[in-house]
């Protein structure tokens, strides 16, 4: 069952003021978290964070197809399985 | 972390080769066959192209594309190889792994590149400091991962996202590096300096004082 609208998104409170205090400072720097359940809201997008899986601190890039999903689904848990040479990255 | 897809080649004619997929199964009775493509390696797929099959044995055969469609699921396609006519020859390169030459999967778009280029770049920073050399890309889901070997062995992740400028003639590659980007991402950091026996580092259930 989806998450009552009128609750809003939910973001674990001490994420948040990390997010309020870079935002507010305009610095730019990789915010370390192992609040994977924390949805990705649009004032993320821009941001780096570091993602716990469990081992380590996965970065995750912040973009805006990502905005509505969890910190945790895109830093992995399970074993890598291989590096892909037939694919194209973005740059910038 | 191991890989267990096939790793770039040397051809015969010492072009590198580029794995881009494997046969999955065959389909119908005139030797077509499923293939299972990874990343952007559909591309490559064209009427008369080469293909390397490498058989589950360690067997090599060169075959050209004849022809190609879309598969039923998706990063599926379906081709028919010259010289395979029959359902009975197709059976046989069930399981073998795929690989074109590099210049088959042709130019990358505008602000993209292919992972087969960066991997062997020496990673920088942008006041010059040297990270390591690119091993090859994670797959993380939207936000891409490059996995950097540093000289003193350690692996740092950085996200394909920051990559700045890409001189590939020069294998040189400039991030984004931003403060705190590699000393947590290579490893867990302690949490404790000398922890009693037993007691929890990480953060507790359902507390989040150090998200």
């Amino acid at each position: 069952m989806a998450r009552s609208l009128r609750k809003g998104p939910f973001v674990d409170p001490s994420l948040q003021r990390k997010v309020d205090r870079m935002t507010a400072s305009g610095s730019k720097q990789v915010i370390r978290t192992w609040s994977r359940r924390s949805m990705i809201t649009p004032e993320f997008v821009g941001i780096t964070f570091h993602v716990h899986n469990g081992k380590l601190f996965v970065p995750v890039f912040i973009t805006e197809n990502m905005v509505g999903h969890r910190l945790g689904e895109f830093s992995p848990t399970r074993k890598f399985t291989g590096h892909v040479q037939s694919k194209k990255v973005k740059t910038r | 972390m191991t890989d267990d897809r096939p790793a770039a080649s040397a051809g015969s004619d010492g072009e590198k080769l580029i794995p881009i997929g494997r046969i999955s199964a065959v389909h119908g009775v005139r030797g077509w066959l499923r293939m299972q493509v990874f990343g952007d390696g559909g591309e490559a797929l064209r009427p008369g192209v080469a293909l390397q099959l490498t058989k589950p044995e360690g067997d090599v055969q060169v075959f050209e594309l004849r022809q190609v469609t879309s598969g039923r699921k998706g990063g599926e396609v379906r081709v028919a190889l010259e010289g395979v006519s029959e359902r009975s020859a197709a059976e046989v390169l069930r399981g073998s792994g795929v690989a074109v030459a590099a210049h088959a999967l042709g130019e990358a778009g505008e602000d993209e590149i292919w992972v087969h280029e960066l991997v062997g770049c020496r990673v920088e920073s942008e006041d010059g400091v040297v990270l390591g050399e690119i091993r090859g890309l994670w797959e993380t889901g939207a936000s891409d991962v490059l996995v950097v070997a540093a000289a003193d062995g350690r692996e740092h992740l950085v996200p394909a996202a920051l990559l700045c400028d890409v001189d590939v003639v020069a294998r040189r590659v400039v991030v984004e590096m931003l403060p705190g980007l590699i000393d947590a991402a290579s490893t867990a950091p302690e949490r404790s300096s000398d922890p009693a026996p037993g007691r929890r580092t990480g953060p507790a259930p359902g507390r989040c004082e150090e998200d």
